[in-house]
Parts: structure tokens; sequence; C-alpha cells
């Protein structure tokens, strides 16, 4: 949806879709002219970067730096999903979708790989958070409220929300996650009931607790400051051991 | 000491130095003491100087008391530190209102131990088997426990907690405002003094001091304030030139710190802390009709 802006480039995932070829561009220069966008003064580059795979994180990083550096206006967007549902849609991703069957079913040993990559990507990419221009949001805030959210995360660039960001089924497939783009529209799955079974199937491991933490500041994003976010999941993904 | 703290968090936060006259530590900055005749002294240690925060409660309650104020919080200081230092005392005695912070108990020479002059949080065996070894507090105290005796350590416990009465009282004569105590802990008052065992071996700061201590004290003040603040959240550390996160402890210099503590403050008062402690103390100073 913010891709739909007329002023904003979308790049979706460059370095989770390069990892097979060790894609490693951090040049915002030579990123664009490989992805044949022409970075303009009064247009946007949005980036979007799965954290699963913490070495996305360290080059988006280094990829933001880049661009500030040559004068570019810079901002980071997190988005904070409940650990469970995302893991389940992994799943399901991974089965149908993905080449890669890694993650197939909502197995304790499957959870916990899948936990510590989130965990280290969110750590690398928590760590440099506040040294961008920054807005957290909870995916499913941005699914029930999207014109308030994207106005929201419109403000950071800073543009004006369009109407045609807002009707769905015009979006068209540009890459990436493929899941995001399998039908007309992009619907969010209910997974409420996926959740309380995986809930009650998964063992209780501090790894477990710590996705409930995570779930908990996730859906308090939308009432704290932007910078109290980032500080609980410091605490949360880089001190508590 | 100040001039320690802006070495080692130069990149965090300039802590803007400043020195009252040669031979007297730099003081936390910005200056806001140009001699004035009514004045508020802070007095205390790190809490009070502000370690890795930018608007520490001093600055808070100079501000919203309209008054000049002199920030004395010197790292590890022991109340000895500021008897043993005729100018910090004379700055003391002529504030019209003095905020004493509560001083730990282990920066206090007595028994075995003696407090290193400069740094009163570095302490010095004076007899037994560790003579002449200086060391950090903590150690000291968990050297003493294991290499001297529970008996001994204990025994030393009671001398600085005697000690640290007997230096307050003395500290606090002659001051022509009003002091007040004010008690910046995690614990609540009378619940950190006692040693843990099996735990730390000095307790939680203010270390050793009971409520017995405080209340003796407190007779020579115009009151206690109460800062507890049990649930303190740890502070993430950044830096105030990158805006990332910063190790404060440095693998170098703190090889033993665990990594995942290394841009956390989970010891000094946060900012949260220092805003209870200036809320209340500028309530205290209302409602007894100092401001």
């Amino acid at each position: 949806m913010l891709t739909d802006h007329s002023l904003v480039d979308a790049l979706m995932e460059p370095y989770q879709a390069g990892r097979m070829n060790s894609y490693r561009e951090t040049s915002f220069e030579s990123l664009c002219r490989d992805k044949n966008i022409e970075p303009k003064q009064d247009r946007f580059v949005l980036i979007k970067e799965t954290t699963t795979r913490t070495e996305n994180m360290s080059l988006l990083v280094r990829l933001l730096k880049d661009a500030r550096g040559l004068g570019d206006y810079t901002g980071l967007i997190i988005v904070l999903r409940s650990p469970f549902e995302a893991f389940l849609s992994q799943v399901h991703a991974s089965s149908n979708m993905w080449l890669d069957k890694l993650m197939t079913s909502p197995s304790n040993k499957h959870f916990e790989t899948f936990a510590k990559l989130a965990i280290a990507g969110l750590a690398e990419i928590v760590w440099h958070a506040r040294s961008q221009h920054c807005r957290v949001i909870n995916y499913n805030d941005f699914c029930s409220d999207p014109e308030n959210e994207l106005a929201r995360l419109l403000g950071l660039f800073p543009l004006r929300l369009e109407q045609q960001q807002l009707e769905l089924s015009k979006t068209a497939h540009r890459g990436g996650d493929p899941k995001a783009y399998s039908g007309a529209s992009i619907e969010k799955t209910d997974r409420s009931a996926e959740v309380e079974e995986l809930l009650g199937n998964l063992s209780d491991t501090p790894l477990k607790r710590k996705m409930l933490e995570l779930q908990q500041i996730s859906e308090g994003a939308a009432s704290m400051a932007t910078t109290q976010t980032i500080d609980q999941l410091a605490e949360l993904v880089i001190m508590k051991q | 000491m100040g001039i320690g703290y802006q070495a080692s968090d130069r990149d965090m936060i300039d802590y803007d130095l400043w020195f009252l006259q040669r031979g007297v530590p730099g003081l936390r900055g910005p200056r806001q003491y140009f001699g004035e005749n009514d004045f508020i002294a802070f007095t205390g240690a790190a809490q009070t100087f502000g370690r890795f925060v930018h608007d520490p409660f001093t600055a808070q309650v100079g501000r919203l008391s309209g008054k000049p104020y002199i920030n004395l919080g010197i790292s590890g200081a022991g109340p000895e530190y500021f008897l043993k230092r005729p100018p910090l005392l004379e700055i003391i005695c002529e504030a019209n209102i003095h905020i004493a912070q509560v001083l730990s108990g282990r920066s206090v020479s007595a028994g075995v131990l003696e407090c290193n002059r400069s740094n009163n949080g570095v302490l010095k065996f004076l007899e037994g088997p560790c003579k002449d070894q200086e060391m950090l507090a903590e150690k000291a105290y968990s050297t003493l426990r294991k290499v001297y005796g529970e008996q001994a350590y204990e025994e030393q416990v009671e001398a600085v907690r005697e000690k640290w009465v007997e230096l307050y009282k003395t500290m606090l004569v002659g001051g022509k405002g009003s002091t007040y105590l004010a008690w910046v802990s995690e614990g609540n008052i009378g619940e950190v003094g006692e040693c843990i065992e099996g735990g730390s071996p000095v307790g939680k700061f203010p270390h050793f001091v009971t409520r017995k201590m405080l209340e003796q004290v407190a007779e020579n003040c115009a009151g206690v304030i109460d800062c507890t603040l049990e649930s303190m959240r740890p502070q993430v550390l950044y830096s105030d030139t990158s805006g990332e996160m910063h190790e404060a402890w440095d693998r170098q210099n703190y090889p033993n710190r665990p990594d995942n503590l290394r841009a956390f403050n989970v010891y000094y008062a946060t900012p949260e802390h220092h805003e209870l402690v200036a809320s209340r103390v500028i309530r205290t100073l209302i409602v007894d009709g100092r401001i």
C-alpha cells in the first residue's frame, strides 16, 4: 500500500531475494542502478526487507547510512507482527510457496529456529533504529485501520495519502514475498484459532516466553512513543538472555 | 570522578564539566551557580551527578524552583569525601537549601578498610592478609568475607554503619539553610542496608544504610525525601552523535561485563528515576514553603 503512492518507487526484499547470489550492494546509487530505479529529487524509494535473516538487516543499515552520507533523507519503518502468526504464516508459505522447504510444520523445533532468527534480525535493526527517523507499527493495527496508519507512516517521508493506496485490488506484483501477492487482493488471514492451538502445543521455553513478550510489545506499539517501543524491544531482544 | 565519566561517556553525553576552583574535581554542568546568596546545593554520588542522564534531577529542580543551584554529585562519594574538602563544605554551609543524597555505607573508612581519597568507591585493606591491597568496594567486601571470614565481615559492616552516622552528623552541622536527605534507591528505606546472604556482599545502593541510621541523621535535617523507584526499567544507552545504541562498557576495559549488558544502564538512576526524584523534591520544597 505504501508503494502505491505516485511518488514512491518500491524495492522489495533486495537482499532476501538476492541471498542465493550473495547480493550485498550497500551503495544506494549502485543498488538503484541494479534494480532499475532512478532516484529523483522529488521522489522516494521504499525498500522492504525481511528481518528473519540477520544479514538483511546489517546490509539495510549500511545502505541507509550510505544514502544519508550522500545527503539523502532516510527513515525506517519497523512492522511488528504477532510472532506466532508470523511463524504460522512462514510455515504455510514454506510448505506451499517457497522453494526452501525449511519450516513445514508448526513444531517446537521449527518454532525455536524461527524465533532465534527473528530475535537476531530484530536485535540488529533495533541497535540502529534510533539513528533513523523511525516509526514502529503493529501489523494488525495496519490491517484494521489502514487509512490512519498509512497516513501516519507517510508523515515520515513526508507525503500525503493518495486514494489509490487504499484500493488494494489494484496492487500489482512487485516481487518479494509471493504470499503477499497470491490473490487478487491482500487480505489478512484470521489465524487466531491456529495461534491458540499453536500456543497450546508449544513447550513452555524461554524463547516462547520471549515471543509472548514480543507480542505484547507489538500490541502496545500504537499507544507508545516510537522511542519507548524501541527501548522495550532493545531490552527484550538484546538485554534479556 | 566527573572527568572519568566525561572520558568514558563522551560519545553518549557531554557533561559540560566546570571547576569551582583548583583542587576541586570537575562538577556536572552546565554551570548554574555564580556566587548567589539564595541557592540550592545538591550533594551526592553518581546518581546526583546524573551519569547517563541528559536532564538530571538537579537541573530539573533548579529549573522548576527558579533558583540557582550547584551539583556536587561526585562518583563513588561517601560523606567523608565532602568533609575532607573545605571548599565544598563551605558551599554546602552557604546554601539556603541543601539536598543531600543518602550516600553509600560502603564508601566509608572504618574497620579494616580505608577509602581512596579521590574515589571513595575504591577501598584499601589496612591490615590482615590483604593489607595494602586496593580494590573496588564490592570486590573488597567480597574478599573480606571470603578471606577474613564472616565474623570479620559483620564487624566491618557494623563499623562502617557507626562511622557513617558520625560522619553525616559532622557534615550536616553548621549549615545556614535547610537540609533534606534524599533517599534515591531501587530499594525501600531500610531494605537495602542489610547484607544479602549469598548475593551481593554490599546489597543495593546506598549499601548498608538502615532505617535506624537514617533516623539518627535525620534529627539534624528538615526531612527525608523518599525517592524510591522499586521497578526501575533498564536504560538503553545511545550515542549522542550517531543515535545508535552504545556500549558504555567496552570489551577492552570491562572484559567481565556480560555482553548483553554493555549498552544498558542497570545500576545508575535512569531518566525515569530522575524525574521521580525531581518531582518529590519539588513537592517537598513547596509543601514546606521553601520555594
